[in-house]
């Protein structure tokens, strides 16, 4: 049976080839980041328009709402996914947003119990897992994105809790969704 | 003139497998299918001669009663791999040399 043999170049393109694959792996993912950050956006600006009586239904609705709606499209997602295949990438970034969730979940919780803003802790952990996601895909976009959380989280220190809730959907918006619609090739 | 590339990579399925098995914890036979754009008694005839040569392990299973195929790179494989692409480098070099 007669074997194409390559030459260097040939098999060079290959390997690029594959390489170019497992990077469109991210463009499997960018609906989740548009999804949640569209979501947590929404909910910050619900929840401010509750505080200013231009919506008349307990605080608390758009946190359960929201993050609702984005599980239930998550988990459907996940399951009608046809690539089944695991690469290392989407290993390592699911792993890193699955511990930063926690770590989301945990300051959620503390700031909860302790009466305080929980939007500084929200945005670092959403800025940690922007950069990184940007350091691994080479996209400047991304680790600058991850400094406007950071950025926006220490501001959040010296701004009242209702234009916390404005900040942090626009550090959603900024950082997160548009990134994510305009980086059509990473 | 490539003689010293390792014939049984440098083929472009072979090679296109390998490259995807790096990238992945394991992947499943459809996907390599997919990726390789060959046919599946091809597809099952390159993987056929990559386990042989104990570059690849491959795990028979079932899921919801339909066979699943799941693929893997062994040690020998990536370092086989990782010779492959040292010796192109070479070529390359001397390519560049050359004009």
């Amino acid at each position: 049976m007669n074997e194409t043999i390559l030459n260097p170049n040939e098999s060079l393109a290959i390997i690029q080839k594959v390489v170019n694959s497992t990077r469109q792996d991210y463009h499997i993912q960018r609906k989740f980041y548009i999804l949640w950050g569209m979501l947590i956006a929404a909910a910050s600006f619900s929840q401010y328009a509750i505080l200013n009586h231009i919506l008349s239904i307990p605080w608390f609705y758009p946190w359960i709402f929201f993050p609702g709606i984005g599980l239930i499209l998550s988990i459907f997602w996940g399951l009608s996914s046809k690539k089944t295949s695991l690469s290392y990438y989407n290993h390592f970034v699911l792993t890193m947003w699955f511990t930063l969730y926690i770590a989301i979940g945990l300051s959620l919780f503390i700031s909860l119990f302790n009466q305080i803003s929980p939007f500084p802790y929200l945005l670092v952990c959403v800025g940690i897992g922007t950069s990184i996601s940007g350091f691994l895909m080479k996209n400047r976009l991304f680790i600058l994105c991850g400094l406007i959380f950071g950025i926006g989280a220490i501001y959040c220190l010296y701004l009242p809790f209702q234009q916390q809730l404005l900040l942090n959907g626009a550090c959603m918006i900024i950082g997160n969704v548009m990134p994510n619609l305009i980086s059509h090739h990473v | 003139m490539f003689n010293d590339l390792d014939p049984l990579l440098n083929s472009p399925v072979r090679l296109a497998i390998m490259s995807i098995l790096l990238t992945v914890k394991h992947a499943h036979f459809n996907d390599l299918l997919k990726e390789t754009q060959t046919t599946q008694g091809n597809l099952s005839h390159q993987l056929k001669k990559l386990h042989e040569a104990e570059y690849v392990q491959i795990e028979k299973t079932f899921k919801n009663n339909y066979p699943l195929t799941i693929i893997t790179i062994s040690e020998t494989g990536k370092k086989a791999f990782e010779v492959y692409v040292e010796n192109i480098k070479k070529y390359l070099h001397l390519n560049e040399n050359n004009t």
